[in-house]
């Protein structure tokens, strides 16, 4: 029963998304390639799709010497499933909490929220906060907890969804059925908010995924809790610490093994190449929680 | 049983107490002889010398033996943190150099130490952090924040405070050139101690062997030395002129932004080139840099070969290393500051023979030279005493230098037949578990062995290299610019817009410097000029300095 | 007295039955609390003249003058107009790109979409770093793909696209939208999804086309959403991605006038200076502004538009 406005429009958002998708993918293939390009050819010729000469020796090096990449995967892995669970039980509380109209001191609780985004006491006293009264340096909390598990954003997002597509109307009637509190939130408004639960889920599983600052400053000892970015961001920082302080790089016979181009992109292709094969089934079960709750509503 | 137990370890540690103050005193004599450098100076005041270090040392040994007995009742070793970086983080055997070092530390100070081995691009912030929350770290270096932002942040202890170092660190008194110490002394107080390194500098250039042999360049390479002395900077455009023709499709020269702070004896007083002396060594005037004839001259030289192509037109924003540069074999040549074993160092990291041209009067010791990388106590360290003495064992004792520096022979290195030290059958810089090659910022690497490829006679060379070399006037003047701080940002924030394209010859000179010196005197710069001016002459009066 | 009794009494009552919902949100509240709130007062280092011997609330109060290398200077104005251009403009671009891209997303058939969406994600993954090196790729003088391909095709003269400021600030809006589509996409597309599919029906019953579904169905929805991030997006618009202006141009020079943000000039100077309490300044500067801004819009949205006012 398509009509022919309709085939139009799909046919426009083909094409749109296929160059998106080409704009996107394009660089990703580059990047891909440049790290299986030797890194003298790197040199000479820059980055290409088609290498003068192949080299996985960039590999080899990320490997051989950090000795720790198949660990630091081990502990992205954990940190990110323990995080976003974490992270989804504590924004789904307060965020339903917030919707909920009606609450006495609703409003101040939301501006306690909000205010939140807007300022912050900045590094310093943020560090000695977690490093002195709670002493979470150099343990798996401090790659877990600081910045990571909620923010106002998080909240703010589901919040508004919550009021907008979870009709309160539904809830009293859940509640004048003799449901409690916590048995509305469970049975009723979760399965209906189950797009944005799957929204949030993914912003914090790729916000701890990615997140390399917290390990950057709060671990100083306990390499073995290095994760994957973590791991590949101090290598990708170090060496250009090392390419643009010249006059220090004093009798650095070892260094210049380094092949300091391509590893760059070598790394940036392990940091991503997990999501890359896991995505898709998450964003099966993206899509699946998406339009689940939708056709529900 | 028990007490026959606590009786026989008490009378162990007296035993071990005693041994230490042998120990300490006879490696303190041991050193003596290591370094030359402090003999000159101290040889006037030799016998009041002695008599000093006598006393000195009582309270040296009383410290250990106070420190020891508190051992005994908590049987908790007080921990001192030494903190350091190295290029790729935390080595793999860390944990084993640092019980190797404790087991010797345990018995000669009653003390241990904790190694904490940071990244280089994290070290800076991570040790701004642990100083600013009051966490344990005791020794830091400031080569990456700056000796004078530790200083003016109130980070540092005062060294001298109770003749903190006169008696718990003679050894590195004796060990470190007076001149030295006086230099890290800001308005008198010391906040920190260099390390034995090079202190001087000379202009090089080094270009790869195979380019010269393949355009049969004549040269003479100092055997002893291995660089060719007394170059002219016209022999070198000479030299660029025949490479470019032989190899049209290769960069002459792998140009970097630093034309100035390494191509010259221009000296960046008081840490930052805004305001320089161009003649350090018998001037005190601080001058513009941007109006200066060794300014254009220098960026007329790099304009000109830029033009004639010896330079990638991508040079102002590479910042791949030089390693890479020419392991890629696109490059020839590179301008570099030298010291003796340069040779060896820059042949190693490019791959490939370097012969190093040593530019004619261009050697030079900067005013910042002695104070570019200091070992700072943390302001908030909780037992001083012990935080120097430890450092004193560090400058003194070989055992524990080759430890923290080299790691343990047979499973970090071993010895080759001619005295030099190597890696062990297997063991590569990729796969070493203690190779972090930060010799040149641990206290005293002139006791330590010697990598194989270096002459065994480095550091004597070294030691005439830094000691003969032309001294700036201004050496050990810093500068507290934080009243200045709007200028500094603005003027920085021109000097990175304007400064790079000049100096790596993408704009014509003569208009390239008009504008730069505008902008930055906009800025601000002659204010900031004259206000270092000022605390020059200031510093020159306190400190006697003509 | 027994009204008052009564009141209490009630409002025992309401408690009691808000309770559950109060514990609800005890977690977040407690986390923001420590995460947010515990360092707050740090922020009087922005008024404070740092000395670790003295710790940051001991140390000598010094007014405003840490504030002054903000503003003393004549890069002032340009480094604030910067910031607030790139961030208006980015408001713009990002949320009609965001949204057309969740809008065809929502309404296209077939399995591609799920490749679209992932596809447009992957930038979103790269650190700026990274992508900083890519856009060098196509933009290096001797190497690049503009210089040595398409400009070559063309027959055109080679670009030093790091020296001519007047492409930057396409190369950076584009740079980012590039970078975040994917990323906000999935918040427009959420809601989208989230609306009741009975209103289509209902809509395309009475005969509307896809488009007039789209106009008066789903962008009317999508309001609340988009007045939300628009709010975020003013409360941030004197912070700037620092990587974004400092490594994908390179820290190029000439670009400065065009690429110079609140950010990259405060870093310039401290950089060297290393002086907390002048970031704190600036940080305090940054967030001051977006609080003021955020409050006024929202006061005007107030009157405008009540239902869709933040707070």
């Amino acid at each position: 029963m398509r009509t022919r406005e309709d085939r139009i429009f799909q046919t426009i958002g083909h094409i749109v998304m296929i160059i998106l998708s080409l704009f996107a993918l394009l660089p990703m293939i580059l990047l891909f390639m440049s790290s299986i390009t030797d890194d003298g050819a790197l040199v000479r010729n820059g980055y290409s799709f088609f290498p003068e000469k192949f080299s996985l020796y960039a590999y080899e090096y990320v490997f051989k010497t950090g000795n720790a990449v198949p660990h630091a995967y081990y502990i992205s892995v954990v940190l990110t499933v323990v995080g976003v669970t974490l992270a989804l039980v504590v924004t789904t509380l307060i965020a339903y909490g917030l919707s909920r109209p009606g609450l006495p001191g609703r409003g101040l609780i939301t501006f306690y929220v909000f205010f939140t985004m807007l300022f912050n006491g900045g590094l310093v006293p943020t560090y000695i906060n977690y490093t002195n009264v709670f002493q979470i340096k150099n343990s798996f909390a401090a790659i877990l907890i600081p910045g990571l598990v909620t923010n106002g954003f998080y909240i703010m997002l589901m919040k508004s969804y919550f009021t907008a597509s979870v009709p309160d109307e539904i809830l009293e009637a859940a509640k004048i059925d003799g449901a409690g509190e916590w048995q509305t939130l469970l049975r009723i408004a979760l399965p209906l908010a189950k797009p944005i639960v799957t929204t949030i889920g993914l912003f914090a599983g790729i916000g701890y995924w990615n997140d390399w600052q917290n390990g950057y400053i709060y671990l100083t000892k306990r390499t073995d809790l290095y994760s994957i970015q973590n791991l590949l961001n101090r290598m990708i920082q170090n060496i250009q610490y090392l390419s643009q302080n010249t006059k220090l790089a004093n009798a650095d016979v070892g260094l210049s093994a380094i092949p300091t181009v391509s590893i760059r992109m070598s790394m940036a292709v392990l940091g991503i190449l997990p999501i890359v094969i896991i995505y898709p089934f998450i964003q099966k079960n993206f899509i699946k929680g998406i339009t689940l709750g939708g056709v529900k509503g | 049983m028990k007490k026959k137990l606590l009786g026989l370890v008490l009378s162990a540690a007296m035993a071990v107490s005693l041994l230490a103050g042998c120990a300490s005193s006879g490696t303190a004599a041991a050193t003596a002889e290591t370094s030359t450098e402090a003999e000159t100076a101290a040889e006037a005041s030799d016998e009041e010398a002695a008599k000093a270090s006598e006393v000195e040392l009582d309270a040296y040994d009383q410290a250990i033996a106070e420190r020891k007995a508190q051992v005994e009742e908590t049987g908790v070793y007080p921990k001192v943190v030494f903190s350091f970086y190295d290029w790729t983080g935390t080595p793999v055997g860390t944990q084993r150099i640092q019980d190797a070092m404790n087991e010797i530390l345990r018995e000669r100070l009653g003390l241990e130490v904790e190694l904490m081995i940071l990244d280089s691009a994290a070290y800076s912030q991570d040790v701004r952090l642990m100083l600013s929350s009051g966490e344990q770290v005791d020794w830091i270096n400031s080569c990456s924040l700056g000796y004078s932002t530790v200083v003016n942040n109130g980070y540092c202890y005062d060294l001298e405070e109770d003749d903190l170092i006169q008696k718990y660190g003679p050894g590195i008194l004796q060990t470190l050139d007076p001149s030295y110490i006086q230099a890290c002394r800001v308005n008198g107080t010391l906040y920190g101690l260099p390390q034995m390194r090079d202190m001087a500098m000379t202009v090089v250039m080094c270009v790869a062997k195979e380019y010269l042999d393949g355009i049969g360049y004549e040269y003479e390479e100092d055997p002893s030395e291995q660089v060719v002395k007394d170059t002219t900077w016209e022999e070198i455009d000479d030299l660029f002129a025949q490479l470019h023709e032989a190899y049209p499709d290769k960069y002459v020269f792998a140009a970097g932004k630093n034309l100035i702070n390494q191509g010259s004896i221009a000296d960046g007083v008081g840490g930052d080139y805004f305001g320089v002396l161009t003649d350090p060594v018998n001037s005190l005037t601080v001058e513009n840099l941007y109006t200066s004839d060794l300014f254009k001259q220098k960026c007329q030289m790099v304009y000109n070969w830029n033009q004639l192509g010896y330079i990638s037109k991508d040079a102002l924003n590479d910042d791949t290393s030089y390693a890479s540069k020419f392991r890629s074999g696109n490059y020839m040549s590179l301008m570099c500051q030298g010291k003796p074993g340069y040779k060896a160092q820059i042949s190693a990291e490019c791959g490939m023979e370097m012969v190093v041209f040593e530019m004619k009067d261009e050697w030079i010791m900067k005013s910042n030279a002695v104070t570019g990388i200091l070992w700072n106590m943390n302001q908030n360290c909780e037992d001083p005493v012990a935080a120097m003495q430890l450092m004193n064992e560090l400058f003194v004792d070989p055992e524990l230098s080759n430890l923290i520096i080299w790691g343990q022979e047979g499973t970090d290195y071993v010895f080759t037949e001619d005295g030099h030290i190597t890696f062990p059958e297997g063991v590569s810089s990729e796969n070493a578990e203690y190779y972090h090659t930060m010799n040149w910022m641990l206290p005293n690497q002139f006791i330590a062995h010697i990598w194989e490829g270096d002459n065994l006679d480095l550091w004597e060379r070294m030691k005439v290299f830094n000691s003969e070399a032309p001294k700036s006037k201004a050496l050990g003047f810093m500068f507290d610019n934080s009243e200045y701080a709007a200028e500094f940002t603005a003027i920085s924030n021109v000097y990175d817009e304007l400064a790079p394209q000049v100096l790596l010859g993408f704009v014509e000179p003569e208009a390239g410097i008009a504008e730069l010196e505008e902008k930055m005197e906009s800025a601000g710069l002659l204010d900031y000029i004259a206000a270092k001016q000022a605390a020059l002459d200031e510093w020159a009066k306190a400190n006697g300095v003509e | 007295m027994k009204s008052s009794a009564n009141s209490f009494s009630k409002g025992k009552v309401r408690f009691r039955k808000y309770l559950p919902v109060y514990l609800m949100i005890l977690p977040g509240v407690i986390y923001l609390f420590i995460n947010n709130y515990m360092p707050l007062p740090g922020l009087v280092l922005a008024f404070k003249s740092y000395n670790a011997k003295k710790g940051i609330y001991k140390s000598a109060w010094v007014g405003l003058k840490n504030f002054k290398y903000l503003f003393a200077t004549k890069d002032a104005f340009v480094i604030t107009r910067n910031t607030l251009l790139y961030n208006l403009a980015f408001i713009i671009v990002n949320t009609v790109l965001a949204i057309a891209v969740a809008i065809i997303l929502s309404e296209l058939t077939g399995k591609a979409k799920n490749f679209y969406q992932s596809a447009i994600l992957l930038p979103y993954m790269i650190s700026m770093v990274i992508v900083s090196y890519l856009v060098f790729a196509f933009l290096s003088a001797e190497n690049g793909f503009f210089n040595r391909t398409i400009l070559r095709l063309m027959g055109k003269e080679a670009i030093f696209w790091y020296q001519e400021k007047k492409y930057w600030p396409y190369i950076i809006i584009f740079v980012n939208s590039w970078k975040v589509i994917g990323y906000n996409c999935i918040i427009y597309l959420s809601t989208i999804l989230g609306i009741d599919r009975n209103y289509y029906e209902a809509a395309a019953i009475d005969g509307a086309g896809k488009m007039k579904q789209i106009t008066s169905i789903t962008l009317p929805l999508l309001k609340p959403t988009v007045v939300m991030m628009t709010f975020l997006a003013i409360g941030r618009i004197f912070y700037s991605d620092f990587s974004l202006f400092y490594q994908v141009p390179m820290n190029s020079g000439p670009l400065f006038p065009v690429t110079n943000t609140i950010d990259t000039y405060v870093y310039r100077g401290l950089l060297e200076l290393g002086d907390i309490a002048l970031s704190a300044a600036a940080g305090f500067y940054q967030s001051v502004v977006g609080f003021v801004l955020v409050v006024i819009s929202n006061l005007l949205l107030r009157k405008l538009d009540p239902e869709n006012a933040l707070f």
